[in-house]
């Protein structure tokens, strides 16, 4: 089963924990373990696209790492010197990889979440709060590409009476191009009347309206939402513990890493992959099934 | 009787949005977070955002009104997707602006900031979308009601000059100062860097802000004939 077929708050909840968790946690390992979930999960939502994308993410993190140590010289420890003698420490590197990573892992777990919450789910998100917004939010959504639709259609008309915008001069092709948006806007703000009557007469301004949707909050949401908050209250206490404290500046301090802190890495990694062991587990479960069918 | 129930419960909550949570997330959440300056102040536009999409919720919208400001959203958001392969272009404020100045400056804020978050959809959602629906939002705010008042007449020249201003000086450093934030500039934030920065997002901002004046210049003046004709063809009001 694939993560986006579970309930849209759902989503949201892990999506925004697991991304304040990346932001906030700035000790090593639970970045190592952040970047890694991430790269795992995107790969397996977006397939050899992902791969691309993450790695020229790295490309660029090197980059960063390259300007951030160039420009800040905090911390005791100095490895070398460069160019125009300012010291290169091994603080302010280590930071500079650090911080390299937490954006790298952010915009990996934004292209899941682009992957899994689609559009529609924005809407049916916020309609249970503003219901009047969300329908808006809608009607805007789909006037966009059949706005691009309209230009086609207006395009290749124009252009069969002379007056497409290859043909002519560049000012005469300027005008063209501006008559062509005149009857676009036109057309589109015409065409309002329509919808709105349309609306009307399904029964837009009467009293007991109900909003349909096709999702509903079943068991599996259900015991998935308890393992969530079981990690959650996992990470909590790893902060009470002051486990994910870090000091870079002047010097690198953290605690000891005890046997108790495994078991929050060990939780920060079932709330970062459970919806990767849950697609991967349907989809095994599925072929599983599948082959005794052809059997 | 739980209609008129939900409106006053839905007045409470926009009352207690601007007067309670506000001055709590500033002193509380400044705190917890160690200083971060990124989620205090999203929270604070994302609430004053609420804010407003609550009360456009609550004036109960005729299908046709809300249909004709979806339609300016779409176009808005259209125009911006469109010159996305030029850097630093985006006519988007100018029809902000314009729908603004017909519909008031409540349907300006909505159109800015739903045209925002929806050209985002192609041009990439990421930390800056609450902080340019918000910039959008009140460029479309702030020029509706200049002409709100009528202290302008209403003319090309006057809103070209007002939308520039609007982008070059409230627009432009809004953004600018969104990009401090969620950056490891944040860490050693001061007035000094952002003036800095301001200065080096000069040219930028000139772009945008240019780009918006000509948008308005060219197309001002056959969208007012459009929409007044909408407008008395079918008993829209303003």
């Amino acid at each position: 089963m694939r993560f986006d077929s579970y309930h849209p708050t759902i989503n949201l909840i892990f999506f925004s924990v697991v991304i304040t968790a990346t932001i906030f946690f700035q000790h090593p390992v639970f970045v190592a373990i952040s970047y890694i979930c991430s790269f795992i999960y995107s790969v397996k939502l977006n397939k050899s696209k992902a791969v691309i994308f993450n790695v020229v993410i790295l490309f660029f993190i090197s980059f960063f790492v390259y300007y951030y140590v160039s420009f800040n010289h905090f911390g005791v420890t100095t490895l070398k010197k460069n160019i125009i003698d300012n010291s290169i420490t091994l603080e302010s590197l280590v930071y500079a990889i650090i911080l390299g990573f937490i954006i790298a892992s952010v915009v990996m777990w934004l292209s899941c979440l682009h992957a899994v919450f689609s559009k529609d789910k924005i809407v049916y998100v916020f309609g249970r709060i503003l219901p009047k917004l969300s329908l808006f939010i809608s009607i805007i959504l789909r006037t966009v590409p059949r706005i691009k639709e309209r230009y086609c259609k207006i395009h290749i008309a124009q252009q069969a009476i002379g007056k497409g915008i290859n043909h002519g001069n560049i000012l005469r092709r300027l005008k063209n191009l501006f008559r062509i948006i005149s009857i676009l806007i036109t057309w589109s703000i015409e065409d309002f009347v329509q919808v709105s009557d349309s609306m009307k007469c399904r029964g837009y301004t009467l009293k007991g309206r109900s909003c349909f949707s096709i999702y509903r909050f079943d068991n599996r949401d259900r015991s998935f939402i308890t393992t969530m908050f079981l990690s959650i209250t996992m990470l909590i206490m790893a902060t009470m513990f002051d486990q994910i404290d870090i000091l870079y500046n002047p010097r690198i301090v953290f605690n000891k890493i005890t046997y108790v802190s495994y078991f929050f890495y060990i939780s920060y990694i079932l709330i970062a992959l459970l919806p990767f062991f849950l697609q991967t587990l349907g989809e095994i479960k599925f072929n599983k099934l599948s082959r005794n069918i052809k059997n | 009787m739980q209609t008129k129930r939900m409106r006053i419960f839905k007045k409470i909550i926009i009352l207690a949005l601007i007067f309670i949570a506000m001055p709590v997330t500033i002193i509380t959440v400044y705190q917890v977070t160690n200083n971060n300056f990124y989620i205090t102040s999203t929270l604070l536009l994302i609430f004053a955002t609420l804010a407003f999409f609550l009360s456009f919720e609550e004036r109960k919208p005729q299908p046709r009104e809300i249909v004709v400001l979806a339609v300016m959203c779409a176009i808005a958001a259209v125009s911006r997707i469109v010159f996305q392969p030029i850097p630093f272009v985006s006519p988007l404020v100018g029809f902000v602006i314009i729908t603004a100045v017909t519909f008031g400056p409540q349907a300006g804020f909505m159109c800015g900031a739903l045209s925002a978050i929806i050209s985002n959809f192609s041009c990439g959602q990421g930390p800056w979308t609450p902080w340019q629906m918000f910039a959008f939002g009140l460029a479309g705010l702030i020029v509706g009601a200049i002409y709100k008042i009528k202290t302008i007449p209403k003319n090309k020249v006057s809103l070209t000059i007002i939308g520039f201003l609007a982008v070059q000086f409230i627009v432009g450093p809004l953004l600018d100062l969104s990009s401090i934030f969620y950056t490891p500039m944040a860490d050693s934030f001061t007035l000094k860097a952002y003036v800095v920065l301001l200065s080096s997002g000069f040219i930028v901002n000139l772009i945008h802000a240019s780009s918006v004046a000509i948008t308005i210049y060219f197309l001002s003046d056959p969208m007012f004939d459009k929409l007044d004709r909408i407008k008395t063809k079918y008993g829209l009001m303003g």
